[in-house]
């Protein structure tokens, strides 16, 4: 169970560094280009 | 929590043809139990689990988004902007591709280092990154999608016939991984979302259509990086 939870811990990060340029690219055009906040950023 | 009931059975409804072909061949074709069941069961649990939240995820947070994005692109009207933004949203999420790291690292090992993984993820990504720019400017300008289809697949031809044969079957390959997970919906989004906000076009005939634009681009590059170094 453990080695089960490691490994979904592990997939997490993997996952997240991922994205990362993803969100990267967003977050930089809408604040820095469009130079607004985001929509809802609740949701 | 109604919601979350019907949208979790929702997304268990998504898996059932997959389930069903799996035990039809375990059971009447291979004709032998499950060793593991229960593994198995927790597995469909989290497989299920993680499809209703890759859905909810796409319709609360990237569809909107990306949408929202393209609509004030259009707004402020700055068409380099735009390709730029395009073209460095299909970088981005081709890179971040788990598939396509994995085909990459494969090759490196196959080639034994003539083909560097990092190389080959940054050649794909060029390519996803100037076909979706060029798919954006499609939209702006309100040309037929089949036309520029055509001419990327013609391109990729007479690519074909110069490129070494090793890597041909690997650049096709990559095509199809450059349209997965991360790529997909924001993609969509930006096209959808330009698409309805331009004055004359249709969300339908041009909004769609730019997830096309990823595939014959990296063939291309690909198999230039391949002319290049085998």
């Amino acid at each position: 169970m453990i080695e089960f939870l490691n490994t979904l811990v592990a997939d997490f990060l993997i996952i997240l560094r991922d994205v990362a340029p993803v969100l990267a690219v967003v977050l930089f055009f809408q604040f820095a280009v469009l130079k607004q906040s985001l929509p809802n950023p609740k949701k | 929590m109604k919601n979350f009931f019907y949208l979790f059975f929702k997304s268990f409804l998504d898996v059932v043809p997959l389930v069903s072909v799996l035990l039809f061949f375990q059971i009447f074709v291979i004709g032998e139990s499950f060793q593991h069941p229960l593994e198995y069961l927790l597995g469909l649990f989290l497989v299920v689990f993680g499809l209703f939240l890759f859905m909810r995820g796409l319709e609360a947070g990237l569809f909107p988004l990306g949408e929202s994005m393209a609509h004030s692109f259009a707004a402020k009207g700055n068409i380099w902007w735009l390709l730029i933004f395009a073209a460095s949203i299909g970088y981005a999420t081709t890179i971040a591709e788990p598939a396509l790291i994995a085909i990459a690292n494969k090759a490196e090992i196959i080639t034994e280092g003539k083909l560097s993984a990092f190389t080959l993820r940054n050649t794909v990504a060029i390519g996803v990154a100037s076909g979706i720019a060029v798919g954006t400017m499609r939209i702006i300008l309100g040309h037929p999608v089949h036309y520029y289809v055509i001419t990327g697949y013609t391109l990729v031809m007479i690519m074909t016939l110069f490129a070494p044969n090793e890597i041909i079957g690997l650049a096709y390959d990559l095509a199809g991984v450059t349209t997965s997970t991360v790529t997909v919906p924001l993609v969509t989004a930006l096209g959808v979302g330009l698409a309805s906000s331009i004055a004359g076009r249709n969300p339908l005939v041009d909004g769609f259509g730019l997830i096309a634009f990823a595939a014959p681009t990296p063939m291309i590059t690909v198999m230039a990086y391949g002319i290049a170094v085998l």
